[in-house]
This record gives C-alpha cells, structure tokens and sequence, in this order.
C-alpha cells in the first residue's frame, strides 16, 4: 500500500513537473533594454527558477 | 537548457500602467460590468484587488501591448479606496496580486468656482469644497488618532483601519489632482499630513513643475489642448517636468480599453522632448517603484522576475509588435479578442 502510494506520489510529482512551462532558458543575441540603463546589444539573458540569473555580452550557456 | 534565438529582437521589461481600471470595467455602458466605485464619499476600506476580475477580455489587450502588471485603482467618492498592483496574467486575483494594497487613492475636490451660466452661487459652491476638504483633513486625523488606540478596549474600525498604513508612511496615498490650483492645494495638506503623495492626473503640472516635489503619474497624453494652451502641451508635458527634476509615470488615464497605447504614448513623449531612456523608464521602473514592485519588476536586472517581452523592434515606435512575453519565467498566451476576430474576418471567404 506505502508502494503504491509513494508510486502514486511520485508519479503525480512527475506530471505535474511535465505541465509546468520550462523556467530556465536563455535568450541569446537579443538587444535588451534594462530600463535602469541603456540598452545593451547581442545580450544573453539567462532565466533560472522564473529570476534573471545572468545580463549581459556573455557566451551562450551550454544548450540542448 | 532551451535557448531562444534573440537575433534581431529586443528584449523589454514589462511595461507597467500605474492607474488603470483593468479588471474593474469590462464594458463602460453596461452598469453590470463595473466595478470601480463605491457608493459614500469615503471608502478607504474597498479593495480593487478583490473586485478585480481575473477573466476579463481587457487583459490579454493590454499583455499583447507588453502591458504585463499594471496599477488598479478605485474611483469616485472623496477617498476612493485602496489600489493594488496586479499581474495581468494568471487564474486567480490572489495569483495575479503583487502588492494589495499599493496605495490609497483620493479624489481632490475642484478648488476654483464655476461661474458658467446656471452654475451654483459662488458662497454655495465654495462651502461645499470648503466641506469637502474638511472631511479629507478629518479623515486622515481619525486614521492617525485610531493608529494608537487601545487596540483591546476599543472598536475595531475597517474604514480608519484601512488608512493607517496611509498615515504611517507604509503606503502612498495617490491624490487625482489636475489643476495648478488643486495640485497646490494636494501638495500642501500631503505635507501637513506627512504623507508619501503621488499626484494623479497632473494636467496643469507642467505650468508649476519648479514646484512639484511628489512624483506624477501624468495621464493626459491624449488629452485635448485647452483654446489657450499650445496644441501639443500634452505630449510636451512629460519632458517639462522630467527637465524639472520631477519623477514622473505615463499611465493611459485609469481606463481598461485603452491601456494598450501605453507604449505608444511614451514614444510621443520621447517625440517631444522626454529622453528615450527616461520614456521607456516612464512606463517600466517608475510605475514599479510607485506601486512598490520595484523590487521584482521594472527592469532587466540580476535576481528580478523574468516577466519580460520579445518584441521585434524599438517598443516606443507603434509599428512594433509584441512577439512572446513571460511572467515569472512562465510564457504567456498573447491571443486576445482582437487578434481572434483579426483572424476570423481576414480569412472570410470572398463571393
């Protein structure tokens, strides 16, 4: 029964991680206007856990 | 990790109106659809984020303009309520809610005399501001005397309750305020009162913008000039008083439909002589920092929200178009009301 439920558990966990939209991702070589300060051309803006992780003229992160 | 090609895209915070009625107006001539005003002159306990309709057609409007968070407040009355930063996407008002309440919202009575044919008496129509006025002053002085109270022997009150934040200095107090007159007159009793003001309206701000010490959430971009003023006073607006040091906020004027020309009134502004940066911060970090969100939205900086757009050129110029947007790192749906039925009767079949 503790299997079955744990099973279960686990099994919700996965679809639900499934329809959640992905919250990391980069966005590379876009003109990015921070508001705070003037824009900065061929940016990479990189997204972790739906925060700004990274801005700026970086390389791209390692990509699927 | 999935990355998404920028190349020739520019990347913009979400653009925030800082007074709309979003969410509390769906259609303005059919009665049942609004929600903006209370019946009283004084309401500081109604809450715009428990009227907000997270179902209305009005939002995705404003999300395909970059327009993801904006600033709702109440109307009418002397203090219309208390307004609330919202998210303009999500399933829930307790979802969408980013700030409730921002700020206390009060309408300024008329401080010159109408003397148009028909018009009251002048001793009539000054006693009833006189009146007026005196009911504001006395309740924010009831707000400040039930702020110390003794919270276990005396009753609890949720109209000066709901002032205390006010008072204290927690919240903003947002004072619909137009002519040089009661812009004054605003700015004096936010100063007797000690209280953190934000002019709403400020139409005639520009003509004393050496005097304004409170930020302005100017709404007149597309107001139209009176016979003596100039015939783009209203664009030229924002610029006179950024040049006068004033911190000022474009908003489309507290209304639901028209949110969307946001972008499009702070590239008139840029037009007439506000800076290109200081137009885009009008409608970005400004309205941030005056709903007090500042802090996760407003800008593109380290350890923000990832609420941003795509868009496919300069959002200050009307040709350009939103392509995808994001909410806390979630991609959006940009179909609204008007792109289905653009759809719908561009591919009507020709006889």
């Amino acid at each position: 029964m503790k299997f079955l439920l744990l099973l279960f558990l686990l099994l919700s966990g996965a679809t639900h991680e499934k329809a959640q939209a992905p919250r990391r991702f980069a966005i590379a070589h876009v003109t990015a206007h921070p508001a705070s300060r003037p824009a900065v051309e061929d940016a990479t803006v990189v997204v972790v856990d739906g925060k700004i992780a990274s801005i700026g003229n970086l390389h791209p992160p390692k990509c699927r | 990790m999935p990355l998404i090609e920028g190349r020739g895209l520019h990347l913009y915070p979400s653009l925030i109106d800082p007074d709309t009625t979003l969410g509390l107006i769906e259609i303005s001539s059919v009665r049942a659809t609004l929600d903006t005003t209370e019946t009283g002159l004084m309401n500081p306990n109604a809450r715009a984020d428990i009227a907000f309709n997270p179902d209305s057609q009005l939002l995705p409007v404003a999300l395909s303009a970059g327009i993801l968070a904006a600033g709702v407040g109440p109307r009418g009355g002397l203090i219309s309520g208390r307004s609330a930063a919202m998210l303009l996407d999500g399933w829930t008002r307790e979802d969408m809610a980013l700030r409730a309440p921002a700020a206390v919202y009060v309408s300024w009575p008329k401080m010159g005399i109408n003397r148009t044919p028909g018009a009251k008496a002048a001793q009539e129509q000054a006693q009833f501001r006189k009146d007026r006025l005196l009911a504001i002053r006395d309740a924010f002085e009831d707000a400040r005397a039930y702020a110390v109270r003794d919270a276990a022997k005396d009753e609890r009150d949720v109209k000066w309750e709901a002032l205390v934040d006010a008072v204290q200095r927690k919240i903003p107090v947002v004072v619909h305020a137009d002519g040089v007159d009661e812009i004054r007159a605003a700015m004096k009793f936010a100063r007797e009162e000690n209280l953190r003001l934000i002019l709403l309206g400020g139409r005639d701000a520009w003509r004393i913008a050496g005097e304004i010490t409170c930020p302005v959430i100017y709404t007149h971009m597309a107001t139209v000039p009176r016979d003596d003023e100039p015939y783009d006073v209203a664009y030229r607006a924002p610029g006179i008083l950024a040049r006068a040091r004033v911190m000022v906020a474009l908003s489309c004027g507290g209304g639901a439909a028209h949110v969307r020309n946001l972008p499009d009134f702070a590239g008139r502004a840029a037009a007439w002589g506000l800076p290109r940066l200081q137009a885009l911060q009008a409608i970005t970090i400004v309205p941030a920092q005056l709903l007090g969100v500042a802090d996760r939205l407003g800008s593109l900086e380290l350890g923000k929200d990832a609420t941003f757009f795509l868009a496919d050129g300069d959002i200050l110029d009307t040709r350009t178009h939103v392509l995808r947007a994001w909410i806390g790192g979630r991609e959006i749906d940009l179909k609204d009301r008007q792109k289905v039925l653009w759809e719908k009767y561009r591919n009507r079949p020709t006889r």
